[in-house]
């Protein structure tokens, strides 16, 4: 079974969904991979895809595989990269699909770190999560194909200049732990918040080296 | 440079960022806290210094790297 089949089964001995555990970045378990159309609150449904569609208009970038499982308790969403290719984006089943879920419930859930600071803030809390795993789908440091390569100096010189501006807005301090993160909060900013000169960067690096 | 002071409690989230065991959405709030303490004493350590060219694509680690040459 090709690892983005996306049909495997939770239980398998590599507790990874059908995924192949050889160098995930992922090493939490996660449970049988699910369509997005299983999603039973149709206004979740829709944000969802919403946040999908918007991801791909404002960024350019295509990514197809995102599916619903269990992940570990606490975990909203979760990319994973594997053998140095980007896998798939897994949202929580217990998030997106759980009993009595609806878009406020997600959104309260993914809110939680706006207020202290930790997360970037958006208007659009539900897309938060979605956007964020795309991101990582579209470059983060672990990949090796040659594009990412490439663009990986590039983006590594804009969170430099980056975490050295102190009067830069809007961004949660989590972004600041390493490029990946920095790239997935500063690409959700593009999308969902008020762009800046970073936001630019990284949508100008990722059109360049075609991401 | 003063040296690094970390308690327990800051080391342990270190370790378990860099071992990717927390994440933007994972985190609880006392990791959102402490991990939050931790990034501002290595943004203030790596200002003090201008290590800009030498700090890697990690703040953490290489925070984490400082903290642990001293020892």
């Amino acid at each position: 079974m090709g690892r983005n089949s996306g049909g495997g089964g939770g239980g398998t001995p590599n507790n990874q969904g059908g995924l192949k555990p050889d160098d995930s970045t992922f090493k939490g378990k996660i449970g049988k991979l699910e369509s997005l159309n299983t999603i039973k609150n149709k206004y979740v449904y829709k944000a969802v895809g919403e946040a999908i569609s918007r991801y791909h208009s404002v960024m350019g970038v295509r990514q197809q595989n995102v599916k619903l499982a269990s992940l570990p308790n606490g975990y909203g969403g979760v990319h994973v990269t594997q053998n140095g290719k980007s896998s798939v984006v897994v949202l929580s089943k217990s998030i997106f699909n759980g009993k009595g879920t609806t878009t406020q419930s997600v959104a309260s859930w993914s809110s939680k770190g706006y207020e202290s600071g930790w997360s970037t803030k958006t208007n659009k809390p539900v897309a938060h999560i979605v956007t964020h795993e795309l991101a990582h789908a579209t470059w983060n440091a672990h990949l090796t194909k040659a594009n990412a390569k490439a663009a990986s100096p590039a983006i590594n010189k804009v969170y430099k200049s980056w975490l050295k501006d102190k009067s830069k807005k809007g961004y949660g301090e989590y972004a600041k732990t390493n490029v990946s993160e920095f790239f997935a909060e500063t690409v959700t900013k593009a999308v969902h918040g008020k762009s800046d000169k970073y936001t630019k960067s990284l949508k100008s690096i990722v059109k360049k080296y075609k991401l | 440079m003063e040296k690094i002071e970390l308690s327990d409690k800051e080391k342990e989230v270190i370790k378990k960022q860099l071992n990717g065991e927390i994440t933007q959405f994972s985190a609880t709030p006392e990791e959102r806290t402490l991990l939050m303490g931790v990034i501002s004493k290595a943004e203030a350590l790596l200002d003090e210094l201008d290590d800009y060219d030498n700090m890697g694509d990690d703040l953490i680690q290489w925070f984490w790297g400082k903290y642990q040459s001293q020892k």
